[in-house]
């Protein structure tokens, strides 16, 4: 759900930089006192920065027939916690247009805002929600991604409609039509990432019980 | 290797470290296509959008020379994108009464708006992307303000991201030469599975760096030799400043022009 370079006109792009930037810069300083107090965190979070980077070069399988590629973000805020992903998602964006020409440099703020900020919290709160009230952990890792995709694609589709609100029926119409363009993709992709994201939660839970613990240290608290 | 992201990420990496403007200072590099960006976004996008995009055209074909069809490749795959797109906002959707939709041609200036200005702006980052390599790129927006653990993190990642981009790649075509992405259900299980044994390595390799980082006597800073390249000048970051600042002159003056 990336914004392209140049989408967005100068008073949008700027407005969704100012609007990320303290959360981003909030989710630096938590990582920053996580580093300096365990340098080797580093390594741990490059190697998690960049784990995020190749699975979106990951093929999704969708029932529309085409491929897509899964955003990782309710995997990430599942595995890193939310208060990682921010930062996370700023280099992973960023890295993406320079390596992929894919989104943008001014769009980079709105596009944070979606992958990085609203998709994770959303999935990050489904998750807590399910698991504290008693769901599974598939029904909670599924509604994580599946949800944290449909909350960073609402978000675009809000984004897109206040940049270029409709003629006759304004901001909300442009929404509806944005939404409405989007959902035949989007909905079958998002409920693909959060098919895709039980398996490998499925399989990492069998298999991976000493990488999953050792990725509590970069969000102390944030994990039951 | 098979996956088409992997080998565009390595084609845009390959081109950005052998084109001829691979070793100039990347504070001109990044004052031209950051300029460019600014540029497109300031001016008024129907004269300015294409004006840059030409520029930035005859400087990757011209100056840096860029092989033309992967400087269009590139640029294509956003600029299809927003051609295909556009167009969505001539269609008006209204709640007023009940709900309807209209053709609205009169939108047409909005939309050849937002097609001129993003075919620019693509287009400044598609030279930046094919013209500075990454690992040039990082270190200078300490610069803008960036902690300096969050460059050091960011080039980790970006080494990481080419040695994963293997290990997935390599696991993708040993799938899929066992028919691992033959059908929809398959293809999701395949992709699963791929992703989890891909999380273990990540996480183990991250393990062994500490491991061997630690054995090295790590204490909390990887200092890496800068590459020596030529320094900025200050005279050639004036002109590329006055000659982005002409563009937009030119820009809004063309654009009086033509309204007349």
């Amino acid at each position: 759900m990336h914004i392209m370079e140049g989408f967005l006109p100068a008073a949008h792009a700027i407005g969704w930089t100012v609007a990320s930037a303290p959360i981003v810069a909030y989710s630096a300083w938590r990582v920053k006192k996580v580093v300096d107090e365990n340098p080797s965190t580093k390594l741990l979070l490059a190697s998690s920065g960049a784990f995020a980077f190749v699975l979106s070069a990951l093929k999704l399988p969708s029932v529309t027939g085409s491929c897509s590629h899964p955003t990782g973000t309710g995997l990430g805020a599942v595995l890193f916690g939310p208060w990682v992903m921010p930062v996370m998602g700023t280099i992973v964006l960023l890295f993406q247009a320079l390596l992929l020409a894919h989104g943008g440099i001014t769009t980079l703020g709105a596009n944070v805002f979606s992958m990085g900020i609203v998709g994770p919290f959303v999935s990050y709160f489904l998750y807590r929600a399910v698991r504290s009230s008693g769901g599974s952990l598939q029904l909670a890792v599924f509604l994580a991604a599946a949800f944290g995709d449909m909350a960073t694609y609402c978000t675009t589709s809000v984004q897109l409609a206040l940049a270029f609100p409709d003629p006759a029926g304004g901001v909300l119409g442009s929404a509806a039509k944005f939404l409405g363009i989007f959902a035949m993709t989007q909905v079958p992709l998002a409920i693909a990432e959060g098919l895709l994201t039980v398996i490998v939660m499925n399989i990492l839970t069998r298999y991976s019980e000493s990488e999953l613990r050792s990725l509590n240290i970069l969000d102390r608290g944030a994990r039951a | 290797m098979h996956l088409p992201v992997v080998s565009f990420m390595h084609l845009i990496d390959r081109i950005a470290h052998t084109n001829r403007w691979s070793k100039r200072p990347t504070a001109e590099k990044l004052a031209i296509t950051l300029g460019g960006l600014a540029v497109c976004l300031a001016g008024p996008a129907l004269t300015t959008g294409p004006a840059v995009l030409l520029l930035n055209t005859a400087l990757a074909l011209f100056a840096a020379r860029l092989p033309a069809r992967v400087y269009l490749a590139v640029l294509g795959f956003p600029v299809g994108f927003l051609l295909a797109s556009a167009p969505m906002l001539l269609v008006s959707l209204d709640f007023a009464d009940g709900l309807s939709f209209a053709w609205r041609p009169d939108q047409l200036p909005v939309a050849t708006a937002l097609v001129a200005r993003a075919a620019g702006a693509a287009s400044c980052l598609t030279l930046l992307a094919l013209t500075t390599p990454v690992h040039a790129i990082v270190p200078s927006l300490r610069a803008i303000g960036l902690p300096a653990f969050l460059v050091e993190i960011m080039l980790l990642t970006y080494r990481l991201v080419f040695v994963f981009a293997e290990t997935v790649a390599s696991g993708y075509n040993a799938q899929t030469a066992r028919l691992g992405y033959v059908g929809w259900k398959r293809s999701l299980r395949s992709s699963g599975m791929l992703a989890a044994a891909f999380f273990q390595r990540a996480m183990d390799k991250a393990r062994r760096m500490e491991t061997g980082l630690a054995a090295r006597g790590f204490e909390g800073n990887l200092a890496v030799l800068p590459e020596d390249g030529a320094a900025a000048s200050k005279a050639r970051l004036a002109a590329i400043a006055a000659g982005l600042s002409a563009l937009l002159v030119f820009g809004f003056a063309a654009e009086r022009f033509l309204n007349v």
